[in-house]
């Protein structure tokens, strides 16, 4: 068959690139057998050696390996499993640690609260003083006069506190720290 | 509906719980009027709306201060104002406590 192929090649190698068999290079092929079968005998050729070839492992190859499903669903539950208890067990530590900081905080409040207190006084006697100041040739004004008509303490309001300072001050003291954002 | 009360009678509380500042309040904390607002409400209660409005005026205008701060607000603002037409004119200075230099305000 070498001639054959030869001429195959050739034909195909007249096109500029290879290409896979078409309908065209399958007839042509079997015209040109049956028109050379007569001189393919007395030719050398390369053939298949006597006996035939040895087999040739066609069949698929999937080995079975691995653990099975069941298997590996265990071994993933038992990992969650595993998991949570750990942050169970951790998170009561995190309750036990915020009890504690929240104890610590209710032992300090009473130096808290007279630190606010004190802060809160000075600064109105401060700002009293001030208005005594300030509002001396304003005539009608009644100095440190309460807007409410009890006798009740009534807490003071930020912009009572700051009201002589720069702004500044006060939107750090409202905006400074925020809870939440 | 007036005279019936549907929602005691069902023991069920729709939208009593917010009728008043004082109401049930998560973690317990008391509203910022809520003195205030306890003193109006004991005073005008039962005796009708044409007696409360004439008999506590005085606690209502607390309460209503107290919610709104109108008079605190003007009050600052007056202040605020003559110092600084006073600090314009050069009569005043303002004091090293109010001028922000201090920065540590520790009692």
């Amino acid at each position: 068959m070498g001639a054959i192929e030869s001429i195959y090649l050739s034909l195909s190698s007249r096109c500029c690139h290879a290409r896979s068999r078409t309908s065209y290079d399958v007839t042509l092929r079997s015209v040109l057998e049956k028109g050379w079968k007569m001189a393919a005998s007395k030719v050398k050729q390369d053939m298949p050696p006597p006996g035939g070839y040895g087999p040739v492992d066609y069949k698929r190859n999937l080995p079975k390996r691995g653990l099975s499903g069941y298997s590996m669903l265990a071994i993933g539950v038992g990992v969650m499993c595993f998991g949570y208890w750990r942050l169970f067990k951790w998170n009561r530590e995190r309750r036990r640690l915020q009890i504690e900081e929240l104890e610590a905080r209710i032992a300090l409040l009473p130096l808290l609260q007279a630190e606010q207190d004190r802060r809160q006084l000075r600064m109105l006697r401060e700002n009293l003083e001030e208005e005594a100041v300030v509002m001396k040739d304003v005539p009608g004004w009644k100095v440190g006069e309460n807007v409410f008509h009890t006798d009740r303490w009534v807490a003071p309001l930020t912009e009572e506190l700051f009201n002589l300072r720069p702004r500044e001050e006060l939107l750090h003291k409202r905006f400074g720290f925020l809870w939440y954002v | 509906m007036p005279f019936i009360d549907l929602q005691g009678k069902l023991g069920i509380n729709i939208d009593k719980w917010m009728l008043i500042q004082g109401g049930e309040q998560p973690c317990k904390r008391a509203p910022r009027c809520h003195a205030f607002e306890k003193e109006w409400i004991e005073c005008a209660d039962g005796i009708g709306q044409t007696r409360a409005k004439k008999e506590c005026k005085l606690e209502f205008e607390d309460f209503y201060e107290c919610m709104h701060r109108e008079k605190t607000h003007k009050r600052l603002y007056e202040i605020r104002k003559q110092r600084d037409k006073m600090v314009k004119e050069g009569t005043y200075q303002t004091p090293p406590h109010h001028t922000g230099a201090q920065a540590d305000d520790r009692p």
